[in-house]
C-alpha cells in the first residue's frame, strides 16, 4: 500500500511546485532597438520589465535605485524596475557567460552595473550589445573625449557602455581622534605614521571584489614611480622596473600595520567596521561626498570625515552595459538614458539620498539653465564629512590599465600576503 | 529475482535525483577542468592542474583545509559521543534546556552563526567590550585573536559547535532507552563502565555515527561560509580560493577553479572511502567480539540457574554502579552543570550579539551596552516587500524540498537499512556523492544543466536543486533509524490481521517517528541555509532570506544584517519548538520493540 502512496504524493507535490513557477517566463526577445528614433524605442519600452543586476551590498544604493529610478521609469515611460542585487558583479557576468554556455539566446539580464575587468571580460566574450551609448539622447552630456570617460582601466569603451557616476579614492578619519594637520598626506608620511602608530592602519587587501585595495596599491606605485603618466598604457619593462620597489615599500610597511600585516581586511565594509570599532584610525571611501552616506548608515562615527593626499588619488567612471542577449533591451536603454538626465544626476550625488557618487556627466556641457542649477545646488549642498572638491581635483589622476590589475593583485599575494 | 529489482526500484528515484544531477555536475566540472568550456571551445588540457598544483600556497592550502576539517570533526565527533552516552547513562535525563541547546544550535544557518561567532569573539565583538568593562583590556588588540586566526581555530569552532550537535542529534535516536538497558544488562554482568561504551555504546550508534562523521568532515573540507567569514587571507581553505578563483573574470582562471574542485572532490572521496573501509574492518572485528561476548552473556547467565556456578564476578561490579561515593556523584554533577552552562553561553550569547545589534546603531567598541536604539532595522525588514517575499519564497522551497526528500528518502533508506541488500555500498556511494563534492564545483553543474534545459530562473529547478544536497542527509537519518528496526514486527502485525497500510501506520511509522522527525527538520535546514545553489539556479530570480543574510553580511549595516540574520534563524528554530516535545517524549520512552517485549 505504501509503495502506491509514496508516488502519488510525489507527484502532487511536483505539481504543487510548479504553481510558484510563473515569475519571469514572460521575457520577449526583441531586435536591436532604434535609436536613430528614440520614440520608437520608449514605445518599445513601454510595458517591460527591465531587469538591472547590480551590487547589491549596499542598502542606501539599493533603497536609492528602487526609490529614484523606479518611480521615473514607471511614471514617464511605463517601465518597470527589477533590480537583482549580486554580491559581487562578477556574478553577473558569469550568469550571461553560463547563459552563452547554454545557448541561451534569450538571457536574464537587461542591464549591468560594470566596470573595468567585468567589462572587459563580457566585451570579449562578445556578449554586450554595441552601437547604443553614445547615441542616446542624453549622451550629448557626457564629455567622450575625456580619456578617463572613454577608457575603463584602459580598455577602450567604444559604444559598449554608458557612464552612470564617478567615484574618486579618499581616506577617512574620525576628527574625535585626530586634527587634520595630524593627517599623512602622501604614502611616504603614511608609512612613517603607520609605524609611529603600530597597529592602527591597514588597507584592504586587494584581489577580486576588492578593488579599493587594489587602488590603493596603485597609488603607491604612482607615487614611487613619479606619477600616473608611464601606467596608462601597459608597459611590461616599466612594470618589471617597478615592481620589486612596490613591494619593498609595502614589505616594509607590513610590520607597523593592524596584526602586524599578518592578514588584511577583505573588503571596504569590514575596514569601515575596524574604523568605528576603534582598531584602526583611518577606512577609506570612493564617494564625491566622502563618508556622508556612511555616517548616515550607522556604519562610521558621526565625526567622520574625508581627505585626499596631495596627489595619486585615483578616480573612474562606473557604466552601464547591456549584454546582447538582454530581453528587454529598449528598457534597458531607456533607463540607461534616464541615469544621465541631470535631474537624476543631481539626485545620485546628494548623500542623504543614499547614493552619493560623483557625476558621470560633465557640468559644463550641461547648458539649460534650470538643469544646470539643479547641478550646480547639488554639489553646493555636500555636508561637512566631504574632501573639499579642491583638494580633490588638485589630487585625481585616472586609473592604470586593465593589464595592471591583475598584475598588482598577484604580485601583492605573491610578495606582500605571504611575507608577515 | 523480483525482490532485488524491487529494492532497486525503490532505490530508483533517489539515486536518479541526487546520483545523477551530481554526477552531471561533476562530469562537467571535470570537462571544464580540462578547459572543454563552451565560451572558449579549447582543446583538452592538463594546463589547469598544472597551474594549479605548481601554482604558490597551494600545499600550503590544502594542509590547511585538511586540519580544519579533520580536527573540527574529530572533535565534533568525540564530543558528540561524549553527550550522547553521558545522556544515556542516564535515562531520563536530557532535560529540555539541553535538547534546545543543541537543536537550537543545528537550525541556525551556517551563515548566520559565523556572523554572528565573528561579533561575538573578534578583537572588538561582545567578549572584548566585557573584557574592557572588567578592566582587563584597554585597546582591542590586547584581546587574543580567536576568530579570523592563521591557524583556524575560528573555523574548526565553528565546525564543532555547528557538527557536534548535529552527530549528537543523528546518534540520540539510536542510542534510545533500548541501548541503555542493554548497558544496564552488561553493568549487571560485570561490565565497566569503558566496556560498556566499548562494547555496547560504540557498535549501537556507529551506523549513525560513521556516516555522520564522513558528510560532516566532506562539509567540513568544502565548507565556504565558516572559512570565508571567520578565516583569514592566508592560509585559506582549498574551497575559498576555488570560489574566488570561479569568480575571477578570467575563463582560464575559471578553469583552474574546477581543476580544483575535481582535485577537492578526490580528496573527499578518497577520505570518506578510508572511513568506509576502517569502518567495514570496524565492523567486522565487533561481529566476532559480540559473538564472543554473547557466549560469555550466556556462560554467566547460566550461572545463577546452574547449581555450582560462581556468582562472586557479578557480585562486585553491581556495588559500584548502584551506589557511587557521595564526591563522585557530586563530581558528576558539577561537570555536568558546568558543561551545560558553557553550552547555554556559546549559543546564547553570539545570538544575544547579534540580536541586539538587531535593534541598535552605532553600537561601537568599547560599548558594551548600546547608547542608540533603533527599530528602523526590524521596520524596514518587517515592512520590506523584498525581504517578506524572500521569506516566503524560502519557505515555499524548503518545505517542498523537505516532503519531497521524506518521499524519496523513505524507501531508499529501508532498504539501505537492510545490511544483506547487496548494491547497499554501491548505493550509499552514489547517494552520498553530493555530499562529498565541494558546493561550488557541483552548483555550477547543475547549474549549466537547469540553464540548458531553460529551467534556470524557476522555483522546481532550484527545489530539485536543493535536494541534491538535502536528500543524503535524509536519508542517512533514517537508515540509521531503519538499521534498529525490526521488521518482524511488521510482519507479526499483519499476522495477527492487520492490512499492509495498518501496519505501515501503526508499527512502522511509530517506531521511526523520531528519526523521521529529526530527517525532516535537517532536510529543511539544509535547504533552508542554501546560497551558492540558489544564486545560480535561481539565477537571480529566486531571491530567499538566507541569499539576503549573505547580501547583508558583505553591505555592512549591522542593524539591517542583524535582523535578517534574526529572521533568517526564526523558522526553523519555530519548527524546532513544535517537534521539541515529541522527540523529547521518544528519546525518553522505550522504543516499540521495548514495549512488546
Amino acid at each position: 500500500m505504501r509503495r502506491r502512496i509514496a508516488p502519488l504524493l510525489a507527484a502532487g507535490l511536483l505539481a504543487l511546485g510548479a504553481c510558484g513557477s510563473s515569475s519571469g517566463a514572460s521575457s520577449t526577445a526583441a531586435g536591436p532597438p532604434d535609436l536613430a528614433n528614440w520614440a520608437s524605442v520608449t514605445k518599445a519600452a513601454k510595458g517591460q520589465t527591465v531587469n538591472w543586476y547590480l551590487w547589491g551590498g549596499s542598502d542606501s544604493i539599493n533603497s536609492f535605485v528602487d526609490q529614484t529610478y523606479g518611480p521615473m521609469l514607471s511614471a514617464g515611460y511605463g517601465v518597470t524596475l527589477h533590480r537583482v542585487g549580486v554580491a559581487d558583479t562578477v556574478d553577473a557576468v558569469n550568469q550571461v557567460l553560463a547563459e552563452k554556455k547554454a545557448g541561451k539566446a534569450t538571457g536574464a539580464v537587461d542591464l549591468i552595473w560594470i566596470n573595468g575587468e567585468n567589462f572587459k571580460t563580457l566585451k570579449q566574450a562578445g556578449m554586450l550589445l554595441d552601437g547604443w551609448a553614445r547615441k542616446l539622447p542624453n549622451a550629448k552630456y557626457v564629455n567622450w573625449d575625456n580619456r578617463a570617460v572613454n577608457t575603463d582601466f584602459g580598455t577602450p569603451v567604444g559604444d559598449l557602455e554608458s557612464p552612470w557616476s564617478s567615484a574618486q579614492f579618499q581616506f577617512v578619519y574620525d576628527t574625535a581622534r585626530m586634527e587634520s594637520s595630524e593627517l599623512p598626506r602622501s604614502y611616504a608620511a603614511l608609512s612613517a605614521w603607520a609605524c609611529a602608530h603600530p597597529g592602527r592602519f591597514t588597507y584592504i587587501a586587494p584581489g577580486p571584489g576588492a578593488f579599493q585595495g587594489t587602488r590603493f596599491v596603485k597609488g603607491a606605485l604612482y607615487e614611487l614611480s613619479g606619477g600616473p603618466a608611464r601606467w596608462q598604457a601597459y608597459d611590461r619593462a616599466a612594470w618589471d622596473t617597478w615592481s620589486p620597489k612596490l613591494w619593498a615599500y609595502l614589505q616594509q610597511l607590513a610590520p607597523c600595520l593592524w596584526r602586524k600585516g599578518e592578514t588584511y581586511p577583505k573588503d571596504e565594509n569590514e575596514l569601515h567596521k575596524l574604523f568605528a570599532n576603534n582598531e584602526i584610525d583611518f577606512t577609506i571611501t570612493q564617494a564625491a561626498v566622502g563618508p556622508g552616506a556612511l555616517i548616515d548608515a550607522g556604519q562610521v562615527p558621526k565625526t567622520a570625515k574625508a581627505f585626499v593626499f596631495d596627489a595619486n588619488s585615483i578616480g573612474d567612471f562606473n557604466y552601464v552595459a547591456v549584454p546582447s542577449n538582454a530581453p528587454h533591451k529598449a528598457a534597458a536603454l531607456v533607463l540607461a538614458n534616464l541615469l544621465l538626465e541631470p535631474a537624476s544626476q543631481a539626485k545620485q550625488i546628494v548623500p542623504s539620498n543614499g547614493f552619493g557618487l560623483g557625476y558621470a556627466v560633465d557640468v559644463a556641457k550641461v547648458t539649460e539653465p534650470s538643469q544646470r542649477k539643479l547641478l550646480d545646488d547639488a554639489a553646493g549642498a555636500l555636508g561637512p564629512a566631504a574632501t573639499p572638491s579642491a583638494d580633490l581635483a588638485k589630487a585625481l589622476v585616472g586609473d592604470a590599465a586593465a593589464e595592471y590589475q591583475d598584475l598588482v593583485e598577484k604580485g601583492w599575494a605573491e610578495h606582500v600576503a605571504g611575507s608577515a | 529475482m523480483t525482490q532485488r529489482r524491487r529494492a532497486w526500484l525503490a532505490l530508483l528515484p533517489a539515486i536518479a535525483a541526487v546520483g545523477g544531477l551530481s554526477a552531471y555536475a561533476l562530469a562537467d566540472t571535470i570537462a571544464e577542468s580540462l578547459g572543454r568550456t563552451g565560451a572558449t571551445g579549447a582543446p583538452v588540457s592538463l594546463d589547469a592542474y598544472r597551474h594549479v598544483m605548481a601554482g604558490q600556497g597551494f600545499w600550503r592550502a590544502a594542509l590547511f583545509s585538511l586540519w580544519v576539517a579533520a580536527a573540527g570533526t574529530a572533535v565534533s565527533a568525540a564530543g558528540a559521543v561524549a553527550v550522547a552516552w553521558a545522556w544515556t547513562r542516564h535515562p531520563g535525563r536530557p532535560r529540555r534546556v539541553r535538547l534546545w541547546i543543541l537543536q537550537l544550535n543545528v537550525t541556525i544557518p551556517h551563515v548566520v552563526w559565523a556572523v554572528a561567532l565573528l561579533a561575538t569573539f573578534s578583537q572588538s565583538g561582545s567578549i572584548a567590550r566585557v573584557a574592557h568593562a572588567v578592566g582587563l583590556i584597554d585597546r582591542p588588540d590586547q584581546f587574543p585573536v580567536v576568530v579570523t586566526d592563521r591557524h583556524g581555530i575560528g573555523i574548526i569552532a565553528h565546525l564543532v559547535t555547528k557538527e557536534l550537535p548535529f552527530l549528537v542529534l543523528l546518534v540520540l535516536p539510536v542510542a534510545g532507552a533500548s541501548v541503555a538497558s542493554l548497558s544496564r544488562a552488561a553493568a549487571g554482568l560485570g561490565a565497566s563502565p569503558w566496556q560498556q561504551l566499548r562494547l555496547v555504546f560504540l557498535p549501537a550508534i556507529t551506523p549513525a555515527l560513521a556516516p555522520g562523521a564522513a558528510v560532516a568532515f566532506a562539509f567540513a573540507l568544502g565548507s565556504y561560509e565558516p572559512a570565508a567569514v571567520l578565516g583569514v587571507r592566508s592560509p585559506r581553505t582549498l574551497a575559498v580560493i576555488a570560489l574566488e578563483r570561479f569568480r575571477d573574470p578570467d575563463l582560464a582562471v575559471r578553469a583552474e577553479a574546477m581543476a580544483m574542485s575535481v582535485l577537492l572532490a578526490a580528496t573527499t572521496m578518497a577520505v570518506t572511502a578510508a572511513g568506509w573501509l576502517l569502518a567495514r574492518a570496524a565492523a567486522r572485528r565487533r561481529a566476532t567480539r559480540s559473538r564472543r561476548s554473547a557466549l560469555a552473556a550466556r556462560v554467566a547467565l547460566a550461572g545463577p540457574a546452574g547449581s555450582a556456578a560462581p556468582t562472586a564476578p557479578v557480585a562486585p561490579a553491581r556495588s559500584p554502579t548502584l551506589a557511587p561515593p557521595l564526591l563522585a556523584r557530586w563530581f558528576a554533577r558539577a561537570a555536568t552543570a558546568t558543561v551545560t552552562a558553557t553550552g547555554l553561553a556559546v549559543l546564547v550569547v553570539p545570538l544575544a550579539t547579534i540580536t541586539v545589534s538587531a535593534v541598535s546603531i552605532r553600537w561601537f567598541f568599547p560599548e558594551l551596552v548600546p547608547s542608540e536604539w533603533t527599530l528602523t532595522g526590524v521596520r524596514d525588514v518587517l515592512g520590506g516587500a523584498d525581504t517578506l517575499a524572500a521569506l516566503r519564497t524560502g519557505l515555499v522551497i524548503s518545505l517542498t524540498v523537505t516532503v519531497l526528500a521524506m518521499v524519496l528518502a523513505w524507501p531508499a533508506a529501508r532498504r539501505l537499512a537492510d545490511s544483506a541488500f547487496a548494491g547497499r555500498a554501491a548505493s550509499f556511494a552514489v547517494l552520498f556523492l553530493p555530499s562529498v563534492l565541494p558546493a561550488v564545483g557541483l552548483a555550477i553543474g547543475i547549474d549549466v544543466l537547469a540553464l540548458r534545459t531553460g529551467l534556470a530562473g524557476h522555483l522546481p529547478a532550484v527545489i530539485v536543486a536543493h535536494l541534491v544536497p538535502s536528500l543524503p542527509y535524509a536519508i542517512a537519518v533514517l537508515a540509521a533509524t531503519f538499521s534498529r528496526f525490526d521488521v518482524r514486527l511488521e510482519q507479526q502485525a499483519c499476522t495477527l490481521g492487520a492490512t499492509r497500510w495498518q501496519a505501515w501506520r501503526a508499527v512502522t511509522v511509530r517506531a521511526v517517528a523520531p528519526g523521521l522527525v529529526v530527517a525532516a527538520l535537517f532536510t529543511f535546514l539544509v535547504s533552508w541555509s542554501q546560497y551558492l545553489l540558489t544564486l545560480l539556479v535561481g539565477s537571480g530570480d529566486v531571491t530567499t532570506l538566507t541569499m539576503l543574510v549573505f547580501t547583508e553580511a558583505s553591505g555592512g549595516n549591522a542593524t539591517r544584517l542583524g535582523t535578517i540574520a534574526v529572521l533568517d534563524a526564526l523558522p526553523a528554530a519555530l519548527l524546532l519548538a513544535a517537534a521539541t516535545p515529541f522527540l523529547r517524549r521518544q528519546l525518553e520512552q522505550p522504543s516499540p520493540a521495548e514495549r512488546a517485549r
